[in-house]
């Protein structure tokens, strides 16, 4: 992709896909999803999972699966309202910038 | 290389870290090679690369290495951004506060104190110019005054020596007359009638005299005062029109 991903619109990404999982969702399964949407190499995305569970935005926990313990994420309250708030703002970024690509006829 | 050795490879690389950290990154990656499957096992390895490139995401993330923090695939100048947005996402419900602050910053800079004081400062620089000056535009103001009070006394005095004659002539031509009209009828008739030609004419003198008179001082006189006035006026009023 020529356009590049920065830090803030990666942690809406990744709020944004663990939030679609009412029952949370693991670090592999978030890798897939996100990578589904935007170019980004696997070893970008344990930090931001590590960093976004640090700021409260999402908490992890282990669930037996398998006969082993597998490491969920899921979003909290805090996380969900940050969320909101990066969609407002990608929302108003967007539009912004859609419409001055958008060709004049 | 396998997933045994990766992950060995990478424990040892993080072994700077704190247990913490290292603990909870071995466990993610640990929990990710075994939900990918054995199948996707080499597709993994391969992505990411190195247990050396792994190593130095953890540790860019957690602020060693120099790093603030971000990934090596952003540039810097998005990292301030993301700062600032991170900032203001992180007091929820309030709005972006960093573009406002900067342009009121500037406003104020620009606007009120710097003309004021520049303004001020001429102000003070034309009193001291004028002070400074002071004996050389005194004495032409005095200069222009005294030649002015010259030329009013100057008036003053061929008014009076105007009315003078022209009072001494009508005073005559009527003695004239009166004294021609005595000769006429007690003396010499032809006397008294040339006394009365010559009072006549006397008479008209000063009557010509009078007409004169008002010509200058009526006419004459206010349109030089005006003129003199109007000279005087226009180093003030550079649009000052000239009274001709």
């Amino acid at each position: 992709m020529v356009f590049n991903t920065g830090a803030a619109l990666l942690d809406a990404i990744v709020l944004a896909v663990v939030s679609k999982e009412d029952e949370g969702t693991y670090g592999y399964k978030i890798t897939q999803d996100v990578r589904r949407a935007i170019d980004v190499s696997e070893s970008t995305l344990y930090p931001v999972l590590r960093r976004l569970q640090k700021d409260d935005c999402l908490i992890v926990y282990d669930r037996e699966c398998g006969g082993r313990n597998r490491r969920y994420y899921r979003i909290t309250e805090a996380g969900a309202q940050k969320l909101t708030v990066y969609r407002r703002e990608w929302t108003d970024y967007s539009s912004k910038i859609s419409e001055l690509f958008a060709e004049e006829v | 290389m396998n997933r045994e050795e990766f992950l060995r490879q990478l424990e040892q690389l993080l072994s700077g870290i704190s247990e913490e950290e290292r603990a909870d990154a071995m466990a993610f990656y640990r929990s990710y090679f075994e939900d990918a499957g054995a199948e996707n096992e080499p597709l993994i390895l391969e992505e990411l690369e190195s247990p050396q490139k792994v190593a130095e995401s953890i540790m860019k993330n957690l602020g060693i290495d120099g790093s603030s923090g971000y990934y090596n695939t952003f540039a810097n100048r998005d990292a301030e951004y993301y700062r600032n947005l991170r900032e203001s996402v992180g007091s929820i419900g309030s709005e972006p506060k960093w573009g406002g602050a900067a342009r009121e910053t500037g406003e104020s800079y620009d606007s009120g104190t710097v003309p004021k004081e520049d303004a001020s400062g001429r102000g003070a620089l034309a009193v001291v110019i004028a002070v400074i000056t002071a004996p050389l535009w005194l004495t032409v103001l005095l200069l222009i005054l005294s030649v002015l009070l010259a030329v009013v006394a100057a008036l003053f005095g061929v008014a009076v020596s105007v009315v003078a004659v022209m009072g001494v002539l009508v005073v005559t031509g009527f003695v004239l007359l009166g004294v021609g009209a005595g000769m006429l009828f007690s003396g010499n008739p032809a006397v008294g009638i040339g006394l009365l030609g010559a009072g006549l004419f006397v008479l008209a003198l000063g009557l010509l005299a009078v007409l004169l008179a008002v010509q200058v001082f009526g006419i004459f006189l206010p349109w030089a005062f005006r003129g003199l006035v109007s000279l005087c006026r226009k180093p003030f009023h550079k649009r000052g029109e000239w009274a001709v």
